[in-house]
C-alpha cells in the first residue's frame, strides 16, 4: 500500500470521523493505535497510563476531526505529538511537577506548527531515518534528546541526570536536535536559521 | 551576540518542551513577535516528532477501541446536544423543584418540613453554583475555540511562502511600542503585538497605505484572548500598513479618523 494511499485514507476516515461515524474511528485506531501506544508506553512504562494517554490522544482528534487538514505524512504526526504531549503532562503530575507545562501551551503551538513544516513527508522514510539518525548521534547529545523527548525533562533537569553542567546540556540538547533537523532536512525542509 | 539571537538558541530546548518554566513564559512572548524563531521552532518541532517515530509500535490493550468508542459516543457524540441545553444544570433544577414541591404538598411535620427546606435551599445553591460552572464552562470554550481558529489562520499566514512582514509604531495616544504585520496576499493579514492599549469607545483599523489613498482591510477586535488578529486573504499592491483609531459606534469610515500605528 503506497504512502499517498494511506493519506487519502487518513484524509477519507478523519471526514467520517467529523461526521460523527464511529466505525471511522475504529478505523483510524486499528490503523495507528499500535504506534501511539508504543510511544505512549515508552514514556510512561506504564500499561494503564499509557492507555489513557492513547485514548485521550484518539478522542482529541476525534473532536477536532473537522479542522483536520491533510498533510501527506498524514494524521500520526498528529496524534503522536498529542499523545507526547499528554505523557509528559501526566509524567510530570505524577512527580508532583509544581510547575507542571500547561498541556495546551505543550500540546497546541509545537502541534500545529510542526504539522505544517511535515507537510510533503513519506512518513515510513522519515521515521526510518530518524531511527537511524538519532543512534548515529554522539552519546551525549543522544542521551539528552532521549531525556527531554521521552523522560519529558527540562535542560536543568538533563544537567542533574547526567552529572554535567548545564551549559553542556542546553548545548547537547540544541546540537543533537539541530544534528537531527540536518539529517532529516529532505523530510523538514531544514527552514531554520 | 544580540538578544534576539540568543531567544533563538532556545526554539530547540521549546520544541522539546526541555525550557525551564521561567524560561518558556519568556521565549513563548517573545515567539508571538519574531518570525524567525517561530520558524525555527517549525523545524525544531518537526525533527523532534521523528524522534516519536523512533518507538517501537505495541498491540493494544484488548478491549480499547471498544473503550475509545465508548468514549467517543459519550464525550463527542453526545457533547453537542448537553451542551446546548445545559444537560446536568437541568437536571439539578428538576431536582430542587421536585424537592419544593414536597414542600407545598407534604403531610410532613414542621421539623421535617424545615429539613426539607434547609434541603432545597441547599440544591438551590448548588444549582446556581452548577449553573455557573456551565456558564464559565460555555465562555472558556467559546474562547478557546476562537483562540485555536484564529492560531490556525496565523499559522497558515505566517507559513506563506509569499509571507511578508512589517513592523509598525505606536503613534498618538497609544504611547511608545510597536506591533508586526504579516502579510500573504494569498492567505491573508495578521496583527501581532503586545500591550495594545484598548479603549472603550474606539476599535482599531488596519490600512493598507496605497499612493495616499488609504485601502481599509478590517477592524481589530481586542476584546478575545488578545492581541492577535487575522483576516483573509486580500490583494493589495501597498507594502506599507497603518492602524488607526475608529469610533467603535461607527467604524466604516473610508478615511482613517486618528492614526495609532504608522510604519517603523
Amino acid at each position: 500500500v503506497s504512502r499517498d494511499v494511506d493519506v487519502d485514507r487518513d484524509l477519507e476516515t478523519m471526514t467520517r470521523i467529523g461526521r460523527g461515524e464511529e466505525a471511522a474511528l475504529e478505523q483510524l485506531f486499528e490503523r495507528h493505535g499500535p504506534a501511539v501506544f508504543g510511544l505512549a508506553r515508552r514514556i510512561l512504562d506504564d500499561q494503564q497510563l499509557a492507555e489513557e494517554v492513547l485514548q485521550d490522544a484518539f478522542l482529541r482528534v476525534a473532536r477536532d476531526a473537522k479542522s483536520y487538514r491533510s498533510t501527506s505524512a498524514g494524521v500520526l504526526p498528529w496524534l503522536m505529538r498529542i499523545a507526547r504531549n499528554g505523557a509528559i503532562d501526566v509524567l510530570r503530575r505524577r512527580k508532583r511537577d509544581r510547575k507542571a507545562a500547561a498541556p495546551e501551551v505543550l500540546s497546541f503551538v509545537p502541534d500545529e506548527r510542526a504539522a505544517s513544516a511535515l507537510d510533503g513527508v513519506q512518513l515510513e522514510e522519515f521515521s526510518g531515518e530518524a531511527r537511524k539518525a538519532l543512534a548515529e548521534l554522539p552519546d551525549g547529545p543522544r542521551r539528552a534528546l532521549e531525556l527531554a523527548y521521552f523522560g519529558g525533562l527540562t535542560q536543568t533537569e538533563i544537567a542533574e541526570k547526567l552529572s554535567v553542567p548545564l551549559g553542556t546540556a542546553k548545548t547537547w540538547v540544541r546540537s543533537g536536535l539541530i544534528t537531527l533537523r540536518d539529517r532529516l532536512g529532505r523530510f523538514v525542509g531544514g527552514r531554520a536559521s | 551576540m544580540s538578544s534576539e539571537h540568543e531567544e533563538l538558541l532556545k526554539a530547540e530546548a521549546y520544541a522539546l518542551g526541555a525550557l525551564d518554566a521561567d524560561e518558556r513564559g519568556a521565549f513563548e512572548s517573545h515567539l508571538g513577535r519574531c518570525v524567525a524563531c517561530r520558524r525555527a521552532v517549525d523545524a525544531a518541532a518537526a525533527a523532534a516528532t521523528g524522534i516519536a517515530l523512533t518507538a517501537e509500535s505495541v498491540p493494544v490493550p484488548p478491549g480499547s477501541g471498544d473503550r475509545l468508542v465508548a468514549r467517543f459516543r459519550s464525550d463527542v457524540q453526545g457533547a453537542l446536544p448537553r451542551q446546548d441545553n445545559g444537560g446536568g444544570a437541568g437536571l439539578a433544577i428538576l431536582m430542587a423543584a421536585v424537592a419544593v414541591a414536597g414542600l407545598a404538598f407534604g403531610g410532613w411535620s414542621k421539623s421535617e418540613a424545615d429539613r426539607q427546606r434547609a434541603r432545597a435551599d441547599l440544591l438551590a445553591g448548588q444549582v446556581a453554583a452548577l449553573q455557573e460552572k456551565v456558564d464559565d464552562c460555555h465562555k472558556e470554550r467559546s474562547a478557546q475555540k476562537l483562540d485555536v481558529e484564529r492560531l490556525a489562520q496565523l499559522n497558515r499566514i505566517l507559513d506563506a511562502p509569499d509571507l511578508q512582514t512589517y513592523k509598525l509604531k505606536k503613534t498618538g495616544p497609544v504611547g511608545r511600542g510597536e506591533v508586526e504585520i504579516a502579510y500573504s496576499p494569498t492567505r491573508g493579514v495578521a496583527v501581532i503585538g503586545e500591550s495594545v492599549p484598548e479603549f472603550k469607545d474606539q476599535v482599531y483599523k488596519l490600512w493598507a497605505l496605497e499612493g495616499g489613498a488609504p485601502v481599509p482591510m478590517g477592524h481589530i477586535d481586542l476584546s478575545g484572548s488578545g492581541p492577535i488578529h487575522v483576516e483573509g486573504p486580500r490583494q493589495v499592491a501597498s507594502v506599507k500598513f497603518a492602524l488607526s483609531l475608529e469610533p467603535r459606534s461607527n467604524p466604516n469610515v473610508t478615511k482613517p479618523t486618528q492614526l495609532a500605528y504608522l510604519p517603523g
